[in-house]
């Protein structure tokens, strides 16, 4: 190879032989010069032919198509062999249930000249007559991506989704692959943690646009919930640090319901699945009656209790959980966190500092004096900038006005003009 | 409600709070008014006040504003958002033989046309050739012949013919306001938004009927940006979203949606309802709508006594109509309990207060007339939908879902 490639796009893929056909048919018709893309197709456990029609489609494909398979039964896994066996700048990973649209690979690596990592907008695809649950995790996908999308938000962890995601390769090389712990769920979320740990900034491309086609439903979703439960406390073994902002106000927060819930679920770890069929029916059964108030509690329970379960799982056979609670302690607010008063505005230096180290411990915005908001300490979060302050700041100004005479100030530029 | 009742016409005046220096001065004709205050193109409020001398004076107006405090509030937070790329769009009007109430309106669609957006009239089973004539004035407005008559037949004519990504409906009796299309457009930046709904306020005041319209129903659904989908809102209770007269669909969610059902509505038995039904169904399929008060409709309400009491007779008629469909086409059951429930709680209730003559009520003939139309209306609606499906038939395979293949 003369030159470096410029992309390599990686598709873990498991017996879906006719959507990665799809899929690869799709990355065909990118408006990308195709002697710079390489497609990494990896087959995990695979018994419908998915390996071979790749191989077939390999000869005809007018980029280079590579094939492996292994038995590993990890998206993880199946991730990383892909990412060592990519040669490009820039790693693209797809899923196979992912139809890739025009332009978006270019848009991938645009967003990357000035961002490290750059989140892909996988337009959720459901049936024309779609279930009551599909409907929903439409919903919650868009609203994901539209929350990103707005300048100020302040990435997370939770904001990497590992199905159309570009990064650069020496970047994902330095911060370590997929952590092969996390098997089945969450594994992006934990490269999201080790990437925001080095500082990586993030950046959300609605251009980079997929269709993503939505097969689950909420029986699987119910038992999904579980691992997240069990890869949660996985992952607040990993880095302590998340453990308060995940678990830290749970029991701080939660109602008499959810405390005997988790109770319950700690209790009822072997019996779970049957437990939690029970309650899909319940919930078949409401919407069949279009009880929609009941539906909505009884899927609470179900999650809450799938979670719970998961949980308890992971912090040793249940019983202890409670306990294992009870030690998170919640995030606060040091009392001398650093203060940004606008009535008295730091010079630019100051400022810089202020942010600096609000971003470790948290920030207290304040109008001479008067508490008007407060920025938590987060973990897990791109370094705090001024941008994040007023798209906070605005956001709080739909419900008390303060907020948004301090937005004005910040803003001196617009002028706050009552008509009357 | 009662003592507004009397007064004689009321005025109506649009009051831009940027602009309030002088007062209100040339109401003569008048003993009261109704205030429609305004920032932008965005209403914030209203008042009904006293007229003195054909005066409001400022002093009062800055009084009553101080009650809109939030939605100004909130108008200017919206001003402060960067802007945010429009959809393209198509206005569609749909009107049957009313050539003076169009002679009105295609001034402000014009404006529309010129602008770029594509404009069409669908001229809904004419009987004469006036309002063919009339658009033929306005080169850059399309004209559409409906031959089959229904108000829904029409809305759905005007949806298949349309070209732009959105498509935007108001009335032939309405008037759009500046910046109306462009209000209702910016709220589809959120992709699961199906359908945003304007704020509509009355174009007269001028006779008993079309007060005790404006203050008893009217079509005005308050002064704040509000979302609704499935988890906040029961969707048999879709009126309180807005109205047909002002309303803005996103085309590509009619393949999961539907279009509007031909069995509803002005035109057939049902006489009213469709706009109603096709929310449900928005919300339904898990969209969620907006109610948007910076896009603003002036409509004209009935002028006579007898076209209201036809009116609420249609209301009657048509909210039944399509709990109707959604009961047996939907399999919507809570039908069962809020159909009944309302009854009880409205029309019942209505009529019986009306009879012992309870201050502030409802006049015994509107009553009366409302309650008939409900025990019309699921017969109504089985009868159209008989007859919808024989035109079917009769024109084979024009069926609206093949037409829906084509258009998305």
């Amino acid at each position: 190879m003369s030159h470096m490639l410029l992309v390599s796009v990686i598709i873990p893929t498991h017996n879906r032989r006719a959507s990665l056909l799809r899929c690869l048919d799709a990355l065909a018709a990118q408006d990308m010069p195709m002697d710079q893309v390489e497609v990494i197709v990896v087959a995990d456990s695979c018994h419908d032919a998915s390996e071979q029609a790749a191989r077939a489609y390999a000869a005809e494909a007018p980029f280079q198509l590579r094939v492996a398979s292994h038995a590993a039964r990890s998206a993880a896994a199946t991730r990383n062999l892909g990412a060592q066996m990519a040669r490009g700048a820039v790693l693209v990973f797809l899923d196979d249930d992912m139809v890739i649209l025009p332009g978006c690979l270019r848009a991938h690596l645009h967003a990357l000249q000035s961002y490290d990592v750059s989140i892909g907008y996988s337009q959720p695809i459901i049936p024309d007559r779609p279930t009551h649950w599909q409907m929903g995790a439409r919903q919650w996908w868009e609203d994901r991506f539209r929350a990103m999308e707005v300048a100020g938000y302040r990435f997370s962890y939770h904001d990497l989704f590992s199905g159309n995601l570009a990064i650069h390769s020496e970047l994902f090389s330095r911060v370590g692959e997929f952590d092969l712990a996390f098997a089945g769920r969450l594994e992006d979320y934990e490269l999201g943690v080790r990437l925001l740990q080095t500082g990586a900034q993030f950046a959300f491309t609605r251009a980079a646009h997929t269709r993503h086609y939505e097969a689950s439903d909420l029986d699987t979703w119910v038992r999904r919930v579980g691992y997240d439960g069990e890869a949660e406390v996985q992952m607040v073994r990993k880095h302590p640090a998340l453990r308060s902002l995940i678990f830290g106000d749970v029991l701080a927060v939660a109602d008499t319901v959810t405390k005997v819930m988790i109770r319950v679920a700690a209790a009822t770890i072997d019996q779970g699945p049957q437990i939690e069929q029970v309650l899909v029916a319940l919930i078949r059964f409401a919407e069949a009656l279009t009880l929609r108030h009941r539906r909505a509690q009884l899927l609470r329970v179900a999650r809450d209790y799938s979670y719970w379960r998961g949980v308890a799982r992971a912090v040793d056979g249940g019983g202890r959980v409670s306990t294992w609670l009870r030690e998170s302690k919640p995030l606060v607010l040091a009392a001398d966190a650093p203060v940004l008063d606008l009535a008295d505005p730091p010079l630019g230096g100051t400022l810089d500092a202020l942010l600096a180290a609000g971003t470790r411990q948290g920030l207290r915005v304040t109008l001479a004096g008067v508490k008007v908001y407060e920025v938590l300490p987060h973990p897990a979060a791109e370094p705090l900038r001024l941008e994040h302050i007023r798209y906070l700041l605005r956001e709080a100004s739909r419900h008390k006005i303060l907020p948004g005479v301090v937005l004005y100030m910040m803003q001196k530029e617009q002028r706050l003009c009552w008509p009357v | 409600m009662s003592s507004q009742h009397q007064g004689g016409p009321v005025a109506v005046c649009d009051v831009r709070l940027e602009h309030l220096t002088t007062d209100l001065v040339g109401l003569e004709a008048y003993a009261r008014a109704l205030l429609v205050l305004r920032m932008g193109s965005t209403v914030v409020g209203q008042a009904w006040v006293e007229v003195n001398q054909g005066r409001v004076p400022v002093a009062r107006i800055r009084e009553l504003v101080q009650r809109s405090g939030w939605s100004i509030w909130q108008h200017m937070l919206d001003e402060a958002l960067p802007p945010t790329v429009l959809p393209s769009a198509t206005v569609v009007v749909c009107t049957r033989d009313r050539p003076d109430d169009m002679r009105r309106c295609l001034p402000g669609l014009a404006r529309l046309a010129e602008a770029g957006y594509e404009v069409l009239v669908v001229d809904n089973n004419p009987s004469s050739e006036a309002t063919a004539q009339l658009v033929a004035q306005y080169p850059l407005i399309r004209y559409l012949c409906e031959p089959l008559p229904g108000l829904d037949r029409a809305r759905n004519r005007g949806l298949l013919s349309a070209r732009g990504e959105i498509v935007a409906f108001t009335d032939d009796d309405a008037v759009v306001d500046d910046g109306w299309l462009e209000a209702l457009l910016r709220n589809f930046a959120d992709p699961m938004v199906a359908l945003v709904t304007g704020i509509t306020m009355p174009l007269e005041l001028e006779t008993p009927a079309q007060i005790w319209f404006e203050q008893a129903h009217g079509f005005q659904r308050g002064f704040e940006r509000r979302t609704f989908e499935l988890a906040t809102i029961n969707p048999l209770s879709s009126g309180q979203m807005g109205a047909g007269v002002n309303m803005a669909i996103r085309r590509q969610a009619l393949r999961t949606i539907g279009l509007f059902d031909e069995a509803l509505d002005g035109g057939s038995a049902s006489l009213s309802g469709g706009d109603q039904e096709f929310f449900f169904r928005v919300l339904r399929r898990g969209y969620r709508v907006v109610y948007e008060p910076g896009a603003l409709v002036w409509h004209r309400h009935r002028r006579d006594w007898p076209s209201l009491r036809r009116t609420l007779y249609g209301y009657g008629v048509g909210l039944y109509a399509w709990w109707t469909r959604a009961l047996l086409v939907e399999r919507e059951w809570q039908t069962l309990i809020v159909g009944v429930r309302w009854f009880r709680q409205w029309h019942l209730r209505n009529l019986v207060r009306a009879l012992l003559r309870r201050p502030g009520v409802m006049p015994l003939d509107l009553a009366w007339a409302e309650f008939q139309g409900v025990f019309h209306g699921p017969g109504a609606y089985l009868r159209a939908r008989q007859l919808d499906q024989r035109t079917a038939q009769i024109l084979q395979g024009s069926g609206s879902n093949e037409c829906l293949d084509t258009l998305v």
